[in-house]
């Protein structure tokens, strides 16, 4: 036990968050993390705080003039990839955040809800017709994918290149493998910026512009009362991509996981679909799958620990939201759990702008699964292979319909 | 008859960052703007309500909900 304690001791100082070692379980490292006092230099990726206490992820995120966006990823990129709105700081922020944000109110999003179930309920119908299925291919992706590429205004015959590119963006570009990183950076990134000012080129020329991101691009002015200059709308859409193809899809899966092998958690969902709205918010609680990173602007502290400027932080969301000083109990389960101040989306300016619209496929999805399939449960007795770095996840799930 | 003002309820709109999260959990005392940011449906309660407002503000990640019971009958609602 104690030789366990050491080992993470020593692997704690090193601490990369991209490495395979910690993408199966990745909890006893935070967890050492967050009782080593919750902010600790890692020499790993280029030397960075590693932030693992909820108070000090809350700091970080809410501190935007102390906290730049700039870096979003660690290693730092130079340059770094501009990516719009998530990494420009105030007052740069706001005019371009609004363009967006219009199309992702929480009224905007009640009106997908009736498309969101009927796409969940076939996919639902689907996937279950046969005695087992791969969770994450025939539901996962698809759901949030239809609908993230609708509200975008791009085709869905475009996701296996667009889930390509948001893959090639998270792993590839920073990828210690050269083959990868090249593919990524020479070709799939390129090949999507040509793609994306094509079609921005179409919709610009459209009389009849349907009510989506890329008009809203188009035609609403960011700064200066015009429209956000063409490469800010091709890096808002890399943004995108990447932010929307890839974050529903890793709660699903890592959820679905969890409740497949726990037929009491379906059953309280089944019996009870009224407290469907807070189970969803305690499965954001229990992965908080995003660790993105900020650069300090001037010499500050964090939690006490002094920070120097231009120094990098990395935000463990999955840390901070299991951290037993904010929440009791925080490895448990608890879907009627209140004061659930979870970092899921993040906090501060650059709060998750697709929050309402991942709550509402996330509350249709888990009603219509407990609606539809009186019970499920894993096909495979080898766990799903998980991975941690920016956003966590898994890579297939095997389930099967009926109990054990 | 007016019911007594046992607290008064705000939202601090410097950090609200429009998370959703008191009109989900309380829609008798709060709703939304036209950007999602939460708003104050009846901001002078009587004391019936007043757990309401603290169930609200427990669950803001931003600390945005303000339940102050110290200014309570003495003014106008």
């Amino acid at each position: 036990m104690s030789s366990e304690v050491e080992n993470l001791g020593t692997a704690a100082a090193e601490f990369n968050y991209w490495d395979p070692r910690w993408g199966q379980d990745p909890y006893p490292m935070l967890e050492h993390l967050r009782k080593s006092g919750g902010v600790g230099w890692s020499t790993a990726l280029g030397g960075y705080w590693a932030v693992s206490s909820y108070s000090g992820v809350l700091r970080v995120l809410t501190d935007p003039d102390t906290f730049s966006s700039r870096m979003l990823v660690l290693p730092p990129l130079d340059p770094p990839q501009r990516l719009i709105p998530e990494t420009l700081d105030q007052p740069e922020h706001q005019p371009y955040r609004r363009v967006f944000s219009s199309l992702f109110t929480p009224r905007k999003i009640r009106e997908l809800e009736d498309e969101v179930r009927t796409l969940t309920r076939e996919l639902i119908g689907k996937a279950t017709a046969k005695p087992a299925f791969e969770f994450v291919s025939e539901f996962a992706v698809p759901l949030p994918c239809t609908v993230f590429l609708k509200i975008l205004g791009l085709p869905m015959s475009e996701l296996d290149r667009l889930l390509d590119v948001k893959e090639a963006q998270a792993r590839g570009a920073a990828s210690d493998d050269p083959v990868l990183r090249d593919r990524a950076l020479n070709v799939v990134l390129p090949a999507a910026a040509a793609y994306f000012n094509e079609v921005l080129d179409e919709r610009a020329a459209d009389p009849n512009p349907p009510d989506d991101v890329l008009t809203a691009m188009v035609t609403q002015p960011a700064v200066g009362g015009v429209p956000m200059p063409r490469e800010d709308m091709i890096s808002a859409l890399f943004q995108l991509v990447s932010a929307g193809l890839d974050t529903v899809t890793a709660v699903l899966g890592l959820s679905f996981e969890l409740l497949a092998s726990r037929p009491d958690l379906q059953r309280q969902l089944a019996d009870d679909p009224g407290l469907i709205p807070s189970a969803v918010e305690e499965l954001l609680r229990y992965w908080g799958i995003v660790t993105i990173s900020r650069q300090a602007n001037v010499d500050t502290q964090i939690d006490g620990v002094p920070i120097k400027a231009g120094e990098y932080v990395a935000i463990l969301t999955p840390s901070a939201n299991r951290d037993e000083i904010e929440f009791g109990n925080p490895t448990e389960i608890d879907f009627r759990r209140t004061g659930n101040r979870h970092v899921a989306f993040g906090a501060g300016p650059h709060r998750c702008l697709g929050s309402h619209l991942a709550r509402m496929e996330l509350q249709i999805a888990l009603e219509e699964w407990h609606a539809a399939v009186p019970e499920y449960r894993l096909a495979s007795d080898t766990p799903a292979e998980r991975h941690f770095g920016a956003i966590m996840g898994l890579e297939e799930l095997q389930l099967a319909v009926g109990a054990r | 008859m007016r019911e007594a003002v046992a607290a008064r309820v705000s939202i601090d709109s410097s950090l609200c960052q429009g998370h959703g999260r008191c009109y989900s959990v309380v829609p008798e005392l709060f709703g939304f703007d036209g950007e999602g940011y939460g708003v104050v449906l009846e901001s002078a309660i009587s004391a019936d309500r007043v757990g309401l407002a603290h169930a609200a503000a427990i669950e803001c990640p931003e600390r945005a909900v303000v339940v102050d019971e110290a200014q309570s009958d003495d003014t106008n609602a």
